[in-house]
C-alpha cells in the first residue's frame, strides 16, 4: 500500500518541489493551497502523513493540527510543520501541545525532509496499518 | 582744643582786669569805684563778645543741620560747638554707612532670592512639562516633590494605610506613610538600604494608569552633597511600553521579511538540490530552472520594494509630479492585479468614473498606493468574493476607492492598519506581509500628495479604503502663464 501524503503550503512552488520529491520517492502525494481545504480532505480520506506550512489562508497550520488531532480518524498521523519564521516561534510548545512530529525550517531540503516522512512513517507504521 | 582759645583768652583778660584793678586800688592809683567801672566794663565787654561768638556758631550749626543733604561741613572759621557738631556728624555718618550697607544686603538679599525663586520655578516647569515622573524624597524619606507625570505613582492620603507590618518593608518613613505605589516604594527602600553600595537601582514593573496597562522603568538615585552627606533619593518613572511595543513591532517586521525572503528560498533551494542529485530528467529540469528564475524575480522585487519603501520615506526618492488622468493610473494598476485575483478566482471590477478626473500627481508613487491596496484587498479575501475598484469626482477632489468583501479589519487595529511594521493578528497569519505596504501607501497620499486616506471596515464584511487626492492639472496653468500674449 503507498502511504499518502498531504502537503499544504500556499506557495506554489514548495508545493510543487515537495511534491515532485516525494511522488519520486514512490508515495502518492495530494496538494492543498490552504488549511481549510487539506482540513476537508482529510476528514473525507484520512492521510498517512501530513506536511504543511504554518502562515496560510483561510486556516493556518496550527489550526489545522489542531483539528487533525482532533479527529479520530487523524488524531495520530504524523504532522511535519514548515515554517518560515524563526525566533518568534516557540517550537517545544506546539511539538508538545499538538503532538508535531517534526518540524522544518525554510529554506529546507528535499532530501532532508524525506528522510524525515520515512522515518515518521516507520515509527507510526503500527498506527498507519 | 584750638577753638577754645579765645574763651581762654577772655578768663584771662578778666584775670589781667582783675589784677590790674587791685594793683590800682592797691597804689592808690584809682579809686576802687573807678577799678570797679574798669572791671565792670571789661567783664560786659567780654561777656558781649562771647555771647556774639556762640550766636554765630549757633547760626552756622543752625545752618549746617537745615542742609537737607547732610553733608559733611567744613567750618569757615573755628566754632565753640565745632568738635562736639563734628563728632555728632561723623557718628551719624557711620550709622548712615552701616544703614546704607544693611539695605544693600537687603536688596542683593532680595535680588538673589528673586533669581532663585525664578529658577525654581522654571525648573518645576520643566519638570512638569516633561513626561517622565520624578519625584524627590529628602534626606528623612519623605516625600518632597513631584511632578504631574508622577501623579500616577502616589497614593492619596485618604487610602495611605499608617502601618505596614512587613518587616523588610519598614525601613522607610516613604514606606510607612505609603505615599508611593508599592513598587516604587520598593525600589526606594532598596535603594536608600544600599547608600554607598550603588548609586542608582533600576527596576521595571506593569502598572494600570487610567485604566490601561502600560510598562515602566523606574531608576532611583541616592543624592549627595560635597561632603557626601545624604541629601535624599530621586526617583525617574518612565513609561517605556511604546518602546517595548515598538522594539516588538520591528522585531515582528525582521521575522516578516525573513518569512518572505524565505519563502522564495526555499523553493529555490528544493529545486537546486533536485537538479543537483540528477533526479529530474532535461524537460523536468528545463521546468526547474524556469521556476527558479521566477524565484529570484520574486526575491529581487521583494528586496527592491523594501529599499523602495526606505528610499521613498527618507526622501532620497525625487517625487516627480506631473499632470496626469487619474483613471489612466488606475487602469494600469487594476491591470497588474487582475491576473492574481483571477488566480484566486475572486470577481475583480473597476468602475472608473466617466468624467475626465485631471490629476497633479507622481504616475509610479500613486500607482505603487494603489497597486498596494488593490493587492492587500485580493490577499485578505477568500476565494470567490468581490474586489472593486472604483473612481468618482467629490467637489474639488478625485475619490479613489478600493472595496473588497474579505476578512475585514477588527475596530481596534483600525487605528493602527497604517502604522509601520503593523500587521492585523487576526489576520497575520492568513497571509504573508511585511506590515509596511499600507505604511507606503499613506505616505504616499498624505505627504506626497497631500491627498487624505480612510478605512471603513467590518469583521467578515469587508474593507473599503477611501483614497482622496486634490483635482486639477498644473502644467497646463504653468503654460498659460508662462506663454506671451497674443497679438491682436
Amino acid at each position: 500500500m503507498v502511504p499518502l501524503i498531504y502537503v499544504c503550503d500556499d506557495d506554489s512552488h514548495i508545493v510543487r518541489a515537495i511534491s515532485m520529491k516525494l511522488r519520486k520517492a514512490g508515495f502518492e502525494v495530494e496538494c492543498f493551497a490552504d488549511g481549510l481545504a487539506c482540513w476537508e480532505k482529510s476528514q473525507e480520506r484520512a492521510p498517512h502523513m501530513i506536511i504543511t506550512d504554518l502562515q496560510m489562508p483561510r486556516m493556518n497550520g496550527l489550526e489545522l493540527c489542531g483539528k487533525i488531532r482532533k479527529f479520530p480518524e487523524t488524531q495520530n498521523v504524523p504532522i511535519t510543520l514548515l515554517t518560515g519564521k524563526g525566533f518568534e516561534f516557540d517550537h517545544d510548545e506546539y511539538i508538545e501541545t499538538l503532538k508535531i512530529t517534526n518540524v522544518m525550517v525554510k529554506p529546507f531540503s528535499p532530501k532532508k525532509l524525506l528522510t524525515q516522512v520515512q522515518e515518521s512513517l516507520n515509527l507510526t507504521n503500527d498506527v498507519i496499518g | 582744643m584750638k577753638s577754645y582759645y579765645k574763651y581762654w583768652f577772655l578768663v584771662l583778660l578778666l584775670l589781667v582786669v582783675s589784677c590790674a584793678d587791685s594793683l590800682l586800688v592797691s597804689t592808690g592809683l584809682a579809686s576802687p569805684l573807678a577799678a570797679f567801672v574798669v572791671a565792670l566794663i571789661a567783664s560786659l565787654a567780654g561777656w558781649i563778645w562771647l555771647v556774639k561768638t556762640i550766636q554765630k556758631d549757633r547760626a552756622q550749626i543752625t545752618a549746617y543741620l537745615r542742609n537737607p543733604e547732610l553733608k559733611r561741613p567744613g567750618f569757615q572759621h573755628k566754632n565753640f560747638f565745632g568738635n562736639i557738631f563734628a563728632e555728632a556728624i561723623q557718628k551719624i555718618e557711620e550709622s548712615d554707612t552701616e544703614l546704607v550697607s544693611t539695605k544693600q544686603v537687603k536688596t542683593m538679599l532680595k535680588a538673589r532670592l528673586n533669581s532663585l525663586s525664578k529658577k525654581e520655578l522654571m525648573m518645576e516647569s520643566v519638570l512638569e512639562s516633561l513626561d517622565t515622573g520624578i519625584l524627590l524624597f529628602d534626606a528623612q524619606h519623605e516625600l518632597e516633590f513631584s511632578n504631574t507625570a508622577a501623579n500616577t505613582f502616589l497614593i492619596p492620603e485618604a487610602n495611605q494605610r499608617e502601618n505596614i507590618t512587613d518587616s523588610s518593608l519598614s525601613l522607610s518613613k516613604a514606606l510607612i506613610n505609603n505615599a508611593v505605589v508599592p513598587e516604587l516604594a520598593q525600589l526606594l527602600a532598596k535603594t536608600i538600604e544600599r547608600k554607598a553600595a550603588t548609586l542608582r537601582r533600576r527596576t521595571e514593573f506593569d502598572f494600570i494608569a487610567n485604566g490601561s496597562t502600560s510598562h515602566y522603568c523606574a531608576v532611583a538615585t541616592n543624592l549627595h552633597d560635597e561632603n557626601e552627606a545624604i541629601l535624599g533619593t530621586v526617583i525617574v518613572v518612565e513609561n517605556i511600553g511604546e518602546e517595548n511595543i515598538e522594539k516588538a513591532r520591528h522585531a515582528e517586521f525582521v521575522s516578516s521579511v525573513a518569512h518572505e525572503l524565505k519563502t522564495p528560498m526555499s523553493g529555490i533551494k528544493a529545486y537546486v538540490e533536485m537538479l543537483v542529485d540528477g533526479e529530474c530528467d532535461e524537460e523536468e529540469s528545463q521546468e526547474l530552472y524556469g521556476f527558479i528564475n521566477d524565484q529570484i524575480d520574486r526575491l529581487t522585487r521583494l528586496v527592491n520594494s523594501m529599499l523602495n519603501l526606505a528610499r521613498i520615506e527618507s526622501g532620497v526618492v525625487e517625487i516627480k509630479r506631473h499632470d496626469y488622468e487619474l483613471n489612466d493610473i488606475l487602469k494600469t494598476a487594476a491591470d497588474v492585479i487582475s491576473p492574481t485575483a483571477t488566480d484566486k478566482d475572486i470577481t475583480f471590477t473597476t468602475e472608473l468614473s466617466d468624467m475626465y478626473l485631471p490629476v497633479h500627481v507622481d504616475k509610479d508613487m500613486l500607482g505603487q498606493a494603489i497597486i498596494n491596496l488593490l493587492s492587500n484587498a485580493v490577499k485578505y479575501t477568500p476565494n470567490g468574493h468581490d474586489v472593486r475598484l472604483r473612481s468618482r469626482m467629490d467637489d474639488a477632489s478625485a475619490v479613489i476607492e478600493v472595496r473588497d468583501t474579505g476578512l475585514g479589519i477588527p475596530e481596534n487595529s483600525l487605528p493602527h492598519i497604517f502604522d509601520r511594521f503593523y500587521r492585523v493578528p487576526e489576520n497575520n497569519c492568513s497571509a504573508a506581509g511585511t506590515g509596511l505596504g499600507l505604511s507606503l501607501v499613506h505616505f504616499i497620499v498624505t505627504n506626497v500628495h497631500n491627498g487624505a486616506i480612510s478605512v471603513q471596515s467590518k469583521v467578515n464584511e469587508g474593507t473599503c479604503f477611501t483614497i482622496t487626492i486634490p483635482l486639477g492639472h498644473k502644467e497646463q496653468n504653468r503654460k498659460k502663464q508662462l506663454a506671451p500674449p497674443a497679438n491682436v
